[in-house]
């Protein structure tokens, strides 16, 4: 009896918290939203107070959302949430949802389907937030172009090259111009991104795939998808198939070999990806447990060749070493590497904290999840705990030079393995009364912040 | 040993100049240079404090040696996420040292005031993840046995071997490059089809690899 009492009120307490977060979530979100003067520029902080840096969240700054749309939204959610309060309801809906999941992932092609549709309304709600690098490369691209010279940029070496010669085929037969190429590539990753997150849910959590599918989707990070004119998009969906193959190396279903080469080829698209060589590690060691010793050399070895040859074979078409080398951001710029993390001010710290959230609002919860130990100990958190480890320290120090929310796509990758633990684990290894109604009040408010910005994003400068 | 590294780290720090007057605040310092020898001088004291205790106490040390043992034993997964952050660490380090070195990096004399301090914590937070990540591998959740490093089959043999044609294949490249960049870049070399030929090699050769891997697994 007195264990059963403690349990309920250990269950409660959890609850409690989680209820506390999305409640502090919303009460900020409303605050921020209505009574706090958004900053003109939210890349310059000289004349910022401490509050609108602090505010400079949720709606604070997507003006461009009617207020009455974003209160119908919010009582939509509310009403939906007390629906779900009640206990018979609750598992009505958790009956009928995993039905429609089961069917869902049934027929292969329902999943296509889905991501055709997410593909379309990608390239319906193009994003025309045009970053300060994206101003250098609008006229520096055509030039290189005209000059005949091959566009390579050593921090991304295929992502650039890809996009420079989408430009030349579509600007040669369709006379598209920089913007309009950069945008197409970004929408054509995402029913790629969207079909392996779909499958991989399916492996994670079978009866809740769709579930943890839109969890992870309500996130910011999604405006990569929708025609952003970056070079992160392809990348994001290399290390989405890498984390894939990861769990199916885990799960004794592929050789290391095949996660290794997916982080290589992720690698030569995006150098950013670096930061998930110490999960690499972790599977070496998985590996060598196995007695697979052999494979963690030869995946090794064929990491390095496939990231040397790339490298070689731009250095061979009118790419010098040095050149590349002393142009990297990620390298310090020739000696300008304490200038990366170093240069940190406590307001660009906050900025920060409310960029991390604007990238994914549910991040938060993984603080819960640690304190509650519901982060089940098994090999794939054990990757996932490593990539966050090394992910959340790099967007909390690293200096954007074009300014933090100019750079909101280079603080995406990092966080993406804290995302997928804290989907994984809230999801699948969480158990607190309500939590059917907490899961979608989360969902749904993160998704109206989130697709809010990226509907702001395309009416901008219309 | 990390008692020893953090001594030598502070007496670096402490022989640098004072700070500048207009952001010193105590005994001419400036709160950047308090916090270095704060952490270094913490760091030392732990590290002495729990050489002096385990000396004295050897009780202690065997108990606090088995609760480590014990972790490290029931949460392998947690022990490995551990053994590849403090690996990862150690390479952030080193790499930084490599890339704040002013010699290499003409451009970093900008910012050598920071450099001279920040060294010694780079280089004493190193040597204690590499005194640790020693002595982790003490536990032996990581057996190592040379078998295990070697082909077991003939095409996994074919594969390696594969591997390490176009691995020597890599290294000449390194090597030419770096001894003469302006060579490789000449387009009418034979560099580009050796490239090109390269990869289909290294892909058979995986391919035969990661069959190995799973004909072992069905």
């Amino acid at each position: 009896m007195n264990k059963n009492s403690n349990i309920s009120i250990s269950n409660l307490i959890e609850a409690a918290v989680y209820y506390g977060f999305f409640l502090l979530l919303v009460a900020l979100s409303i605050y921020s939203s209505f009574f706090v003067k958004a900053l003109p520029d939210p890349n310059n902080l000289n004349n910022a107070t401490i509050q609108q840096v602090i505010f400079g969240f949720a709606f604070n700054r997507l003006q461009r959302i009617p207020a009455q749309i974003l209160i119908v939204s919010g009582l939509a959610i509310l009403i939906g949430m007390a629906a779900l309060w009640n206990n018979r309801r609750d598992q009505e809906l958790y009956r009928r949802f995993a039905s429609l999941n089961n069917r869902f992932f049934s027929k292969k092609i329902y999943i296509i389907a889905l991501c055709l549709v997410f593909f379309t309304a990608c390239c319906l709600l193009q994003s025309n937030m045009v970053s300060a690098d994206m101003v250098i490369y609008k006229s520096w691209i055509p030039r290189q172009f005209m000059r005949g010279i091959m566009h390579v940029r050593f921090d991304e070496m295929w992502e650039s090259n890809l996009h420079f010669n989408a430009y030349i085929l579509l600007h040669t037969f369709l006379g598209t111009d920089v913007l309009a190429s950069y945008r197409l590539l970004s929408c054509l990753a995402a029913p790629f991104f969207l079909y392996i997150l779909l499958i991989f849910s399916r492996r994670l959590v079978p009866d809740k795939a769709l579930s943890l599918s839109m969890f992870i989707m309500s996130g910011g990070f999604v405006q990569l998808f929708f025609g952003d004119m970056e070079y992160y998009t392809i990348t994001i969906t290399l290390v989405m198939a890498y984390f894939y193959l990861a769990y199916a190396f885990l799960q004794e279903e592929t050789s290391f070999v095949t996660p290794a080469m997916m982080l290589a080829l992720a690698m030569t698209f995006h150098m950013e990806t670096f930061y998930l060589l110490p999960t690499l590690f972790f599977l070496s060691i998985v590996a060598i447990q196995r007695r697979d010793g052999f494979e963690v050399i030869c995946g090794w070895f064929g990491l390095f060749i496939l990231v040397s040859l790339t490298l070689m074979f731009f250095v061979n078409n009118g790419n010098p070493l040095n050149n590349m080398v002393d142009t990297s951001w990620g390298l310090g710029r020739n000696g300008n590497v304490l200038a990366n993390f170093l240069t940190n001010t406590p307001l660009l710290f906050i900025a920060r904290l409310n960029m991390v959230t604007l990238v994914f609002p549910a991040i938060w919860l993984l603080v819960p999840l640690l304190g509650f130990s519901r982060i089940k100990l098994d090999p794939f958190n054990g990757f996932l705990l490593t990539g966050a480890c090394c992910g959340i320290p790099f967007s909390l120090v690293w200096v954007s030079s074009i300014g933090l929310y100019s750079d909101w796509n280079l603080f995406s990758m990092p966080l993406f393995p804290a995302i997928l633990l804290v989907g994984y684990n809230l999801i699948g290894h969480t158990h607190f009364s309500r939590k059917t109604a907490l899961l979608y009040g989360l969902t749904a408010f993160s998704s109206l912040i989130s697709y809010g910005w990226i509907v702001s994003n395309h009416f901008i400068g219309r | 040993m990390c008692t020893l590294a953090g001594i030598l780290s502070l007496s670096a720090v402490i022989n640098l100049p004072p700070s500048e007057s207009k952001s010193a605040v105590i005994a001419s310092f400036s709160p950047w240079r308090i916090f270095t020898w704060g952490f270094l001088g913490l760091g030392t004291l732990i590290s002495l404090g729990l050489f002096i205790k385990s000396q004295v106490t050897p009780d202690w040390s065997t108990r606090v040696e088995t609760i480590i043992h014990t972790w490290h034993k029931t949460h392998s997964f947690l022990s490995s996420a551990y053994f590849c952050l403090s690996l990862a660490l150690i390479l952030l380090l080193g790499g930084l040292d490599y890339l704040m070195d002013v010699q290499r990096f003409p451009r970093m004399a900008y910012y050598i005031f920071l450099y001279v301090r920040l060294r010694p914590i780079c280089l004493w937070l190193m040597a204690v993840t590499i005194i640790s990540l020693i002595l982790t591998f003490t536990y032996r959740w990581l057996t190592l046995s040379l078998r295990d490093f070697l082909p077991s089959n003939r095409a996994s043999r074919a594969g390696a071997y594969c591997l390490l044609v176009v691995f020597a294949g890599t290294l000449v490249m390194w090597v030419n490059l770096l001894r003469d960049p302006i060579f490789f870049e000449d387009k009418s070399s034979l560099w580009l089809p050796m490239i090109f030929i390269s990869i289909p090699v290294l892909f058979i050769g995986l391919f035969l690899i990661d069959r190995q891997g799973k004909s072992k697994t069905e």
